[in-house]
């Protein structure tokens, strides 16, 4: 497939749009001080799985009871991202997901074949379907506007942000609330493993970027940030997004270059740059081919160690980003190749999901 | 008859995932949905894939399934009397 289908990049050019809030629930603890943890959490097994917030300070048992996982956590990111932001009716809910609650889709699934496609249970159905938590967050906020997912594989957060930016560009909303959310089952894991994606052996999280062998390990996330067409408020700036599919590593390199100069930045003026490492050999001379060009300034920074690999982990580098602007410190987690840059005013993200999917984001100091 | 309903309210409880409640906590003569257990309508559907599943009784008439989901009475009533297995 590489090789027929052609490489295709989309230039987004737009105005700046203001990141009022974000918010993060994924394998390490971001959610309690949101931010990164002073003791970043290790996993003796490749599978990197949720620190899950307490409901009970969210819903009653009665709205618990039908909430799966992937639910739950979605709901509660998005209240808090809301409520950061003092923002109570969003005039746009837009999320990206890969696969939505895989919890709810396996169930329904297997009661297909278990009761022969005769009667099958409502709730299962109705949160396996993608737009579930956008339904649940729109109705939790008395939220009546534009309310979309989009379901892109590892464009799936793009292709939201994208949207947003484009209902502010049309000067149809003033504030978004944008998010992502992926969760991985033990089954959906198997899965992937007979296709490739993990690794073979048992990797620790922590040892994941020194490693030299095939495959990742699995993570999951959500990540929910609002959005707001003025920069009152704000806690960094979107400046600019790109999405590159199907790319070679020279085209990766030259894409680089030229969102940088479409942004007037040199290398020297890029403070941080987040790379999507992910400890896999197969695919890591992406991340290399952006790292070699890099200013011995920048700060050269990792995060699928951190989260693990799911279609949307750029919500983590998205989020973690607006932490490192609107704090102006680096979390030493982060650090993959510390630059000599002192301040902290222009970050961009690069990564790329299982070296099909590529992303550029540029954000910058509010 | 009481441990059947006993049963009923086990079966009801682990289908609609109500937590922290037990059969005792469940009146059989309150009503199941609005002011008593507080059941929704997607609970009712669910209680009629559990009617289905474990009894063998479709309900496809809305008006008979309202009547027979009023309460743990008249749902264990109309089980007994018509249930395939």
């Amino acid at each position: 497939m590489a090789e027929t289908t052609p490489a295709f990049y989309l230039v987004n050019m737009f105005n700046p749009v203001y990141i009022t809030s974000a918010r993060a629930i994924c394998a390490q603890d971001t959610f309690s001080n949101n931010n990164l943890p002073e003791e970043i959490k290790v996993f003796e097994q490749n599978i990197l799985n949720y620190h899950e917030p307490d409901y009970k300070q969210y819903f009653t048992i009665m709205q618990l009871r039908r909430m799966t996982r992937i639910i739950k956590i979605g709901l509660v990111t998005a209240i808090e991202a809301l409520k950061d932001a003092k923002l109570e009716h969003p005039q746009a809910i837009i999320t990206g997901t890969a696969k939505g609650s895989m919890t709810d889709t396996e169930k329904f699934l297997h009661d297909i074949v278990d009761f022969n496609e005769g009667t099958l249970n409502p709730t299962a159905f109705i949160q396996s379907t993608y737009n579930a938590l956008n339904g649940l967050i729109a109705l939790h906020h008395n939220a009546n506007g534009y309310n979309s997912t989009y379901v892109h594989r590892g464009f799936s957060l793009e292709n939201s942000l994208m949207d947003a930016i484009m209902l502010f560009e049309e000067n149809r909303i003033e504030n978004a609330l944008i998010g992502c959310f992926e969760e991985m089952t033990a089954e959906h894991y198997e899965l992937k493993k007979k296709m490739g994606y993990w690794k073979n052996e048992a990797m620790k999280n922590i040892n994941l970027l020194d490693s030299s062998t095939a495959g990742t390990i699995a993570g999951e996330g959500t990540f929910f940030l609002t959005l707001n067409k003025n920069a009152e408020n704000a806690i960094a700036t979107l400046s600019g997004l790109r999405m590159l599919y199907n790319a070679d590593e020279a085209l990766v390199k030259i894409t680089f270059k030229n969102f940088l100069a479409e942004h007037n930045l040199s290398l020297d003026e890029v403070d941080a740059v987040f790379l999507s490492y992910n400890g896999n050999i197969e695919t890591r001379h992406f991340e290399d081919a952006i790292s070699q060009q890099l200013s011995p300034s920048t700060n050269q920074l990792a995060f699928k160690h951190l989260c693990g690999e799911f279609d949307t982990a750029a919500g983590f580098a998205l989020w973690a980003a607006t932490k490192v602007l609107q704090h102006q410190t680096i979390h030493p987690s982060l650090i993959f190749k510390k630059g000599t840059s002192s301040t902290l005013k222009n970050v961009v993200i690069y990564n790329q999901y299982n070296g099909k999917e590529h992303a550029f984001y540029l954000l910058e100091k509010q | 008859m009481d441990d059947f309903k006993k049963d009923l309210k086990l079966q009801i409880i682990e289908a609609l995932n109500l937590q922290g409640m037990n059969p005792d906590d469940i009146d059989n003569t309150a009503p199941l949905f609005g002011d008593g257990l507080g059941l929704d309508s997607i609970d009712s559907l669910e209680l009629m894939v559990l009617l289905e599943r474990n009894y063998g009784i479709k309900i496809e008439d809305a008006r008979e399934g309202r009547k027979v989901l009023e309460s743990i009475d008249a749902m264990a009533d109309y089980i007994q009397a018509n249930r395939k297995k």
